[in-house]
């Protein structure tokens, strides 16, 4: 035993520099997977925290009639005062204040701003600077500044977030039940803006928002086209991203056992030697297993370092994955040992 | 003592195909210990094909094989591999060396897997087979620097190393000049009777050998005959 598993280190130090190339291809195997089923993971925990696909829309517009703007717009306030969230760029609040102003109308936020009944009526907005974004903004209300705690932050849409470049910005967040009044002054291009951003979840959709959406500019100079991104992303992972990912590995996967047959070769005429010297299979099994183990315990541990030393679904994916390796290996060196007699194998090999 | 017989043994490669090769038929033939042993045949009669078998290296015969008395077929490959390493010593036609390995590498393989000899002894024990052959000078050379008649005495202290009952030489002088030839014959034959050695010589030149047997089968057309 330890004599075959000192020649196993042996025989690995003597094709060492197949060895790292060995090693070199199967970390290229991990770390595909890796990054695969990261981006896979990642957008699975998108999806759980949306609960379930957003309903978007790009609008077209199809007309520069203006005149039932008004119109709209209450209808829209009516209707975002029920459920979904939208934002828009007010260019008649960015030149009054001097800094870029993004109006954000949400359902869900108002109601936990403009909770009693006296706020409701009289407070048209509360006003957040970005002074740093993903932490505690400060609000301005009318006349008091007061803090909002970060965790209703993230209750914004990612997408205003996204959109912002500069660091001082003037964020409104309107109570809807005033929409119609702060949206006197705007120009067309700020409902186009409205539509264009609006988002509605699961929940609207179900409440029948959705459809009473879509009713209101049916008749209108917009024309609406839904379209669901966060749900396109996984179809592109799924059926494009797995796919090659899937080729690039099963041809490393490949390339590697043309080396280990290769390899073996090279060592079965001396394996043969042995065993007509009185070794037994098993002390052969051993020594040919050492340049596999150490290979995978390598890469685990290359894996780990890359993953952080994390104990997470992907250090569990690529563990499953090398094991599987393993034991193709370990059969194909089982199979080829069994079989083989050994009187045969000295005839026509070097 | 009956040290090992083969009865009624028959041989055919590549049974049943289009290539089916009669090589040996209902040969029998037994070994007592210390027996020095002669077969000869021309080229291609079989003589390596029955070394093989008689070495364990294949399995794959008709016939009724035992040794000291136990059935072959009924071992399992553990005790075959346990047989291969203490009572055989093969040197091969064609030596088998391990090309990138050096002769002390060469050498020690039988011992990796010996109960006769402790860790600590190999080195040892290797010094003094190289003694006897005269290779100590070359044991850290790679095998396949060596010249041809180093090479083969290589192959016969590897075969020599664990102190086997039987050892099965296979034309283990035909790639070397008849001088050298003869004096490796002398060796290994008076080396056989100095430590009763059982010894099964093959060769297809009976002429140059010592007349040190005391059995000389032929092999002529699959058929052993005592001659
Ligand atoms: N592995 C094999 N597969 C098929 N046929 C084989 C195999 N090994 C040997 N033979 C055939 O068996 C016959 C005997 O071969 P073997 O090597 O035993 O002869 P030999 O007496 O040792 O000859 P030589 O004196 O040339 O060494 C030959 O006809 C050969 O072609
Ligand atoms: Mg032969």
């Amino acid at each position: 035993m330890m004599d075959a598993l000192m020649l196993g280190f042996k025989d690995l130090f003597k094709h060492r520099r197949l060895f790292f190339i060995f090693e070199a291809c199967l970390l290229m195997v991990c770390v595909i997977i890796m990054s695969a089923s990261f981006a896979l993971i990642w957008e699975l925990d998108q999806r759980s925290i949306d609960t379930t696909s957003l309903e978007a829309y790009t609008v077209i517009p199809t007309s520069n009639d203006m005149t039932s703007n008004s119109q709209l717009i209450r209808k829209a306030n009516q209707l975002l005062n029920k459920g979904g969230r939208s934002f828009f760029h007010s260019e008649y609040l960015t030149s009054q204040i001097g800094l870029t102003t993004i109006i954000v109308i949400d359902s869900d936020l108002n109601n936990l701003l403009y909770n009693d009944e006296e706020m409701s009526q009289t407070t048209y907005a509360k006003i957040f600077t970005k002074a740093d974004l993903g932490q505690t903004l400060t609000t301005f209300d009318f006349p008091e500044p007061t803090e909002i705690g970060s965790t209703d932050i993230s209750r914004f849409d990612d997408r205003i977030f996204e959109s912002l470049f500069e660091d001082e910005v003037v964020i409104v967040l309107l109570n809807t039940n005033h929409l119609d009044k702060w949206m006197e002054n705007t120009y067309g291009s700020e409902i186009f803006d409205l539509v264009d951003n609006v988002q509605f979840n699961a929940l609207d959709k179900k409440n029948g928002v959705v459809a009473e959406f879509e009713a209101i500019f049916e008749d209108s100079f917009l024309t609406l086209q839904s379209n669901n991104y966060p749900n396109d992303e996984l179809r592109f992972i799924l059926l494009y991203v797995f796919p090659a990912v899937a080729f690039v590995i099963v041809a490393l996967l490949v390339a590697l056992t043309i080396m280990y047959v290769s390899l073996f070769k090279k060592l079965y005429r001396e394996y043969t030697i042995h065993l007509i010297a009185g070794a037994t299979l098993r002390a052969i099994y051993v020594r040919n297993s050492v340049f596999i183990i150490t290979l995978i315990v390598l890469c685990l541990f290359g894996v780990s370092v890359l993953n952080g030393f994390e104990l997470n679904d992907i250090f569990g994916i690529i563990s499953i994955t090398l094991l599987l390796i393993f034991f193709i290996f370990e059969l194909l060196l089982y199979v080829v040992l069994k079989k083989r007699n050994i009187s045969i194998t000295l005839k026509g090999e070097d | 003592m009956r040290l090992l017989a083969l009865e009624n043994l028959s041989k055919v490669y590549h049974k049943n195909t289009r290539s089916e090769t009669h090589v040996l038929e209902n040969c029998s033939f037994e070994l007592n210990k210390g027996d020095i042993l002669v077969i000869s045949g021309e080229s291609g009669s079989g003589k390596s094909t029955f070394l093989n078998i008689t070495g364990l290296l294949d399995k794959v015969y008709d016939g009724e094989y035992t040794i000291r008395g136990q059935a072959v077929k009924k071992l399992n490959n553990n005790q075959l591999a346990i047989l291969r390493n203490e009572m055989f010593g093969i040197v091969f036609q064609d030596y088998v060396l391990v090309e990138h390995a050096s002769a002390y590498e060469n050498i020690i393989i039988p011992l990796y897997y010996s109960k006769k000899y402790k860790r600590k002894e190999r080195r040892h024990r290797i010094r003094e087979i190289a003694q006897t052959l005269k290779i100590e000078d070359i044991l850290d050379k790679s095998v396949s620097q060596l010249s041809g008649g180093q090479r083969q005495r290589v192959a016969i202290a590897r075969a020599l190393i664990n102190d086997p009952d039987v050892l099965l030489l296979d034309e283990p002088t035909s790639a070397l000049n008849p001088d050298l030839a003869l004096d490796i014959l002398k060796f290994i034959l008076s080396f056989g009777q100095k430590h009763h050695k059982t010894i099964v010589l093959v060769t297809h030149d009976t002429q140059t050998l010592p007349n040190v047997f005391n059995k000389h089968y032929q092999l002529i057309q699959g058929k052993m005959t005592l001659s």
